[in-house]
C-alpha cells in the first residue's frame, strides 16, 4: 500500500519511522484541548503509528518538578518513545547552569526557545549564548516563528551559527511567513522547516518540498495541545512522492536528532 | 481504501481579485485535490458572491456546477430589503428549481455587508426555518454571541458553522449542546483529540464534514475523520450521513 492508501485507509503507519518533532507534554489554559495527559497521547500515537515524540515545556508544572525533570519522567515512562528539548527560561539567572546539567542527560536530544512566551527578541542575549551552546553540544534547537520579521531574524541567527541547526518552528505561521521560510530554508543548510501549525494551506506540503527539498522538512503537530491526526494527513495526503513522505515523517528527524528509532 | 464517503460542506471555488497566496482557486484544481484526499464531493460557493455581488456569484456556481457535477451549487444569500436580491420565497423558489440545497451567508463587514438580526434577515431566517434549508455560516463572519441571538430566535433554523478557529471551542460547545439545529463543520477542529471531544461533549450527529478548500489542506480534514476514535458508524455520519440526512437525500451506494 502506497502511504496515501494507508492514510484513506485510516490504518496505522506500521514500520514506518514517523516522529513527531514538536510535541508539549501539559494542556495550557489559553484554549480547550483534547490531550488530557500523556497516556491518552501515547493511545493517539499508537492509533496512528507515530512511534516517537519530541517534548517541551515553558514552565515547571507544579509539585516543586522543574520542567525538564517532569520531561524526563515522561521519557522514562515511555523509553525511546520520547525524547526531550532542553527548554531554559532566558529570565531564569541560572539558565546556563541548569542548561550544563540537562544537557548531560540522554534523553534531551535538543533545545525548544520560544520568544513569545518568554516576551524577549529571538536574537536576544541569551538566546545567543544558548545557541552558541547548542552549536558546541550538536543539539538542534527549535525556534518558535511567527511572521516574516521572525524567519529574518532566523535567517540573521543561521549566518552568525552557522554550525548550528535550526528549526523554523511553524514555519513562519502565515503565508507571508511560510513563503519566506522556503526560501530561507532553501538558501541556508543549517534552516529547516516544520509543519506543525493548527492549519495548513492547500497544497503547502507540496510548495515546501519544492522550494527547499524534501531533506530539511520535519513533521510536528503541537500535540498534546493540536491535532497529530490534521498533522499527519497533511503530509499523508500531500501530492508528493512516498520517499519525501517518509523523510518528512521521520527519516529526517531521526539523522537530525541522532535518534534510535 | 477507506469505507467511508466524504462529502465536503464547506468549499469555494473561483478567481479571486486577491488569491491568497497557493490558494486552489479553479475547480479543476479543486477536484484534483478532492481526489487526492478521497473527498466525493463538495456543495461549492462562488468566490464572485465576495468580490462581485451574490446574483452574479451564485449564477456562475450554477455554471461551475453544470461542467463539474460533482460540485454541488451553494447560494450566497443577503437581505431582500434594498431590493438587489431576491425577497426569501423567490429565492427558495429559484433554488429549488435550480438543484441548490444550501445557502452561505458573509455578513462581515467588507463581505456581504449586512446584520444578521432580526429586524434585518428575520424573515429570510423564518422562511429557511419553513421550507428546511441548512445555512452556512463562518465564524470569522460573526460572533458566539450573535450565533446564540440567531438560534434562540430561529430554534428550527439548520446553522452549520464552518471554519471555526481551533482556540474557540469554549464557545462553540455549549452552544452546540444549547441549539438542537446548531452544528458544526468539522475542518477546524484541529485540537488534540478534537473531533473524539467534541463528538463525546455534544453528539457526533453535530458533526458535518468539511475540508475549507481550495485555502485549506483537505489532507488534514479527512485524517481528523481517519485516526479518530470514533466508531466507524459515528465517523460515517461525520463524513457525509449527517449532511444527507439534513439534505433530506438518501445515501447513493
Amino acid at each position: 500500500m502506497t502511504l496515501r492508501e494507508t492514510a484513506l485507509a485510516g490504518a496505522p503507519l506500521t514500520g514506518e519511522t514517523v516522529v513527531d518533532c514538536h510535541m508539549h507534554p501539559v494542556r495550557v489554559a489559553q484554549f480547550f484541548s483534547g490531550g488530557r495527559d500523556m497516556a491518552e497521547v501515547a493511545a493517539k500515537m499508537d492509533r496512528i503509528g507515530i512511534g516517537c515524540g519530541l517534548l517541551s515545556c515553558f514552565s515547571d508544572v507544579g509539585g516543586g518538578k522543574d520542567r525538564h525533570e517532569w520531561i524526563k519522567e515522561v521519557c522514562a515512562r515511555w523509553p525511546g518513545r520520547f525524547f526531550g528539548y532542553l527548554s531554559p527560561d532566558p529570565h531564569d539567572g541560572e539558565f546556563r547552569e541548569k542548561l550544563e546539567k540537562w544537557a548531560a542527560d540522554p534523553v534531551f536530544v535538543g533545545v525548544k526557545l520560544h520568544p513569545v512566551v518568554y516576551g524577549v527578541p529571538l536574537l536576544c542575549n541569551e538566546h545567543r549564548w544558548i545557541l552558541a551552546f547548542a552549536s558546541e553540544h550538536g543539539l538542534p534547537v527549535l525556534f518558535h516563528t511567527w511572521g516574516c520579521a521572525d524567519i529574518c531574524e532566523m535567517e540573521r541567527a543561521a549566518e552568525e551559527f552557522p554550525k548550528a541547526q535550526l528549526i523554523m518552528g511553524h514555519s513562519g505561521g502565515e503565508r507571508d511567513g511560510a513563503a519566506l521560510a522556503i526560501k530561507m530554508a532553501a538558501e541556508h543548510e543549517n534552516l529547516w522547516l516544520d509543519t506543525t501549525r493548527s492549519f495548513v494551506y492547500c497544497r503547502e506540503i507540496e510548495h515546501m518540498t519544492e522550494g527547499a527539498g524534501d531533506g530539511r522538512i520535519l513533521f510536528g503537530s503541537d500535540a498534546t495541545w493540536n491535532s497529530q491526526e490534521a498533522a499527519v494527513g497533511r503530509i499523508l495526503l500531500a501530492d508528493i512522492p512516498d520517499e519525501s513522505k517518509r523523510k518528512i515523517l521521520g527519516l529526517n528527524a531521526k539523522k537530525l536528532f541522532h535518534l534510535p528509532v | 481504501m477507506s469505507s467511508l464517503h466524504f462529502y465536503d460542506c464547506n468549499c469555494l471555488v473561483g478567481t479571486r481579485n486577491d488569491p491568497p497566496l497557493w490558494a486552489v482557486c479553479d475547480p479543476e484544481g479543486i477536484l484534483r485535490e478532492m481526489d487526492l484526499c478521497g473527498v466525493e464531493r463538495a456543495w461549492a460557493c462562488h468566490y464572485l458572491c465576495l468580490d462581485c455581488h451574490p446574483c452574479a456569484g451564485n449564477a456562475e456556481m450554477l455554471t461551475v456546477s453544470r461542467e463539474h457535477p460533482r460540485l454541488r451549487p451553494v447560494y450566497a444569500a443577503m437581505p431582500h430589503h434594498t431590493g438587489e436580491f431576491p425577497e426569501p420565497r423567490a429565492l427558495i423558489e429559484d433554488m429549488r428549481a435550480s438543484g441548490v440545497q444550501m445557502l452561505r451567508l458573509f455578513p462581515k463587514y467588507n463581505a456581504n455587508t449586512f446584520s444578521l438580526s432580526d429586524w434585518s434577515c428575520g424573515p429570510l431566517f423564518e422562511e429557511l426555518e419553513a421550507r428546511g434549508v441548512p445555512v452556512l455560516l463562518d465564524a470569522g463572519q460573526t460572533d458566539w454571541e450573535t450565533v446564540h441571538a440567531v438560534c434562540q430566535n430561529h430554534p428550527a433554523l439548520k446553522l452549520i458553522m464552518t471554519n471555526v478557529y481551533y482556540r474557540n471551542l469554549r464557545y462553540v460547545i455549549p452552544l452546540l449542546r444549547l441549539h438542537k439545529e446548531l452544528y458544526l463543520e468539522t475542518s477546524g477542529l484541529k485540537i488534540c483529540n478534537g473531533l473524539d471531544e467534541t463528538a463525546k461533549l455534544a453528539g457526533a450527529e453535530k458533526l458535518i464534514f468539511g475540508t475549507g478548500l481550495g485555502e485549506l489542506s483537505a489532507g488534514s480534514a479527512v485524517c481528523i475523520v481517519l485516526y479518530s476514535a470514533l466508531s466507524d458508524e459515528d465517523k460515517a455520519l461525520v463524513a457525509s450521513g449527517n449532511l444527507l440526512r439534513m439534505l433530506g437525500e438518501e445515501r447513493l451506494s
